[in-house]
């Protein structure tokens, strides 16, 4: 019976499980989708960066990556950095996606979706602010039209 | 005695069963659902005279509930 309740707890606080802001972004490396070049978070260790979640496969992302772009075009890289990471399970769709639409900034892919599980990610697309000290400043899940405004708000604050 | 043993076997082999197939159960993180994504995977080609029809139906019945099932599509939003 106790190993039975100890399961039931284990199984539970499993499934609560989510980062949350305040806790320390998970450390990775991974290779970029394009060229296959390595890069790790802890590189970027005393910027801001801006951390997305996506996939050639769900809708919402493909409307935020090319708003992304133009975001990405215009803000100082000296402090924020920039990096999103796809979870396609093949690159094809993803790389065919980007030649359509090209990005100014490093798209890491997670082949495996380690680093996904990780983070724990809620939906799809989730993005995620750290701040200088590797912090999660801010968590946002989703994305409609209009959120990008309140996502420049968020990185505004974590720029401060 | 020895037919009780043996139904006691049984029953013990049978929850060890049935524990092993709740176990096993794991739930399609957000992340993993590429193929429930795709459009064959759809009860409907156009979602959106779905939805209406939904509305429409709901509305004419006074009750709404039960078309839906958690963990399905592709996690977006």
């Amino acid at each position: 019976m106790k190993l039975f309740v100890l399961l039931l707890a284990l199984h539970v606080a499993n499934l609560a499980y989510s980062l949350e802001v305040g806790d320390q972004a998970p450390h990775f490396e991974l290779t970029t989708l394009a060229d296959n070049q390595s890069l790790s978070l802890s590189s970027f260790r005393g910027k801001v960066v801006f951390l997305d979640f996506w996939a050639s496969w769900c809708p919402p992302c493909l409307v935020s990556i090319p708003q992304y772009a133009i975001w990405a075009a215009e803000v100082d890289t000296e402090d924020l950095v920039i990096l999103t990471i796809n979870l396609d399970r093949k690159t094809k769709k993803a790389l065919h996606f980007l030649k359509k639409h090209p990005v100014p900034y490093s798209v890491l892919w997670d082949e495996t979706g380690k680093v996904a599980q990780e983070y724990k990610i809620p939906s799809m697309p989730t993005s995620y602010i750290i701040d200088r000290e590797g912090r999660i400043s801010y968590i946002h899940k989703g994305y409609k039209d209009g959120d990008l405004e309140l996502i420049k708000e968020e990185v505004k604050s974590a720029l401060k | 005695m020895t037919k009780q043993l043996l139904q006691t076997t049984l029953i013990l082999l049978l929850a060890g069963f049935l524990a092993s197939c709740s176990f096993s159960y794991r739930t399609v993180e957000v992340w993993e659902r590429e193929n429930l994504a795709k459009a064959e995977m759809q009860f409907s080609k156009d979602i959106l005279s779905s939805l209406l029809h939904k509305q429409i139906h709901e509305s004419k019945e006074a009750a709404s509930g039960d078309s839906n099932a958690a963990g399905t599509g592709c996690g977006c939003n």
